[in-house]
């Protein structure tokens, strides 16, 4: 009866200590606060030489300013818009001059964006070949313009 | 031999006067009443069965080798599920680092 109890027991605690170990040692695991998992990802996604993944990384690393200024300004005019309707809600006041401001910064700034965007995509597949390109414009689909 | 015992007994034999075609009835009921009282305490079939099996040596190797890899087994589904949905994540968080239109985006911080 016991030899049977610590059989199973046995069995048990082996195939649990062989899963964690499994799962340990094979589980995708990238924390960085900036973009080094996306890159690695990247990289093993469409197979990327060094040479490739050095290049590419570059052209991130180039545009990375032009992007978070791109995006404050994003969150600037967010925060504008969420002022004048704060102003509408609570005087009942509409500053139709400054939401005309408003709608030209944000069609401005919204062209810029997707400038900038296509223009980091269209580098960053020159690097590829044909198929890794495909590959790439596949996960950017909805970002191309 | 308790009272109960002794009741039966003679109920058992008060069927001696019927004439019924059921040979060895005294026998056959006192086997069931003995097999009653033995299964509660005992095994349940299955428990019997694995503890049969488990205490031989080849079987018990058997058994834990197969949890082994039953182990691997069910940990490489769990490896290739997180695989999926940590490459669907780092999709969508690339994506935010080139575009600066979407918003939650690191770059914000």
């Amino acid at each position: 009866m016991w030899k049977s109890i610590s059989v199973l027991a046995l069995g048990l605690a082996c195939g649990i200590l062989a899963h964690v170990s499994y799962v340990r040692a094979y589980s995708p695991a990238c924390f960085s606060a900036d973009t080094g998992c996306e890159m690695e990802w990247l990289r093993s996604e469409l197979d990327l030489s060094e040479e490739q993944f050095a290049r590419i990384t570059r052209l991130h690393g180039d545009r990375e300013r032009e992007i978070r200024t791109l995006s404050r300004k994003v969150r600037d005019l967010e925060l504008l818009l969420a002022e004048l309707e704060a102003e509408r809600v609570t005087k009942g006041y509409v500053d139709y001059l400054e939401i005309r401001n408003y709608m030209e910064a944000k069609r401005k700034l919204d062209e810029a964006c997707v400038k900038s965007t296509s223009d980091l995509i269209a580098s960053v597949g020159d690097v590829m070949n044909m198929d890794q390109r495909k590959r790439y414009f596949s996960i950017v689909q909805s970002r191309i313009n | 031999m308790d009272r109960e015992s002794e009741q039966l007994d003679r109920d058992l034999e008060l069927w001696q006067d019927v004439d019924i075609k059921h040979p060895r009835l005294n026998a056959r009921v006192w086997a069931r009443v003995a097999n009653e009282d033995r299964e509660p305490a005992a095994l349940p079939n299955f428990f019997r069965l694995a503890q049969s099996i488990l205490s031989r040596p080849v079987y018990a190797a058997v058994f834990v080798v197969s949890c082994v890899l039953g182990g691997l087994l069910l940990a490489e589904l769990r490896v290739a599920q997180q695989q999926v949905e940590r490459g669907e994540q780092l999709a969508e968080s690339y994506k935010q680092v080139i575009d600066p239109l979407i918003k939650d985006t690191y770059l914000f911080k």
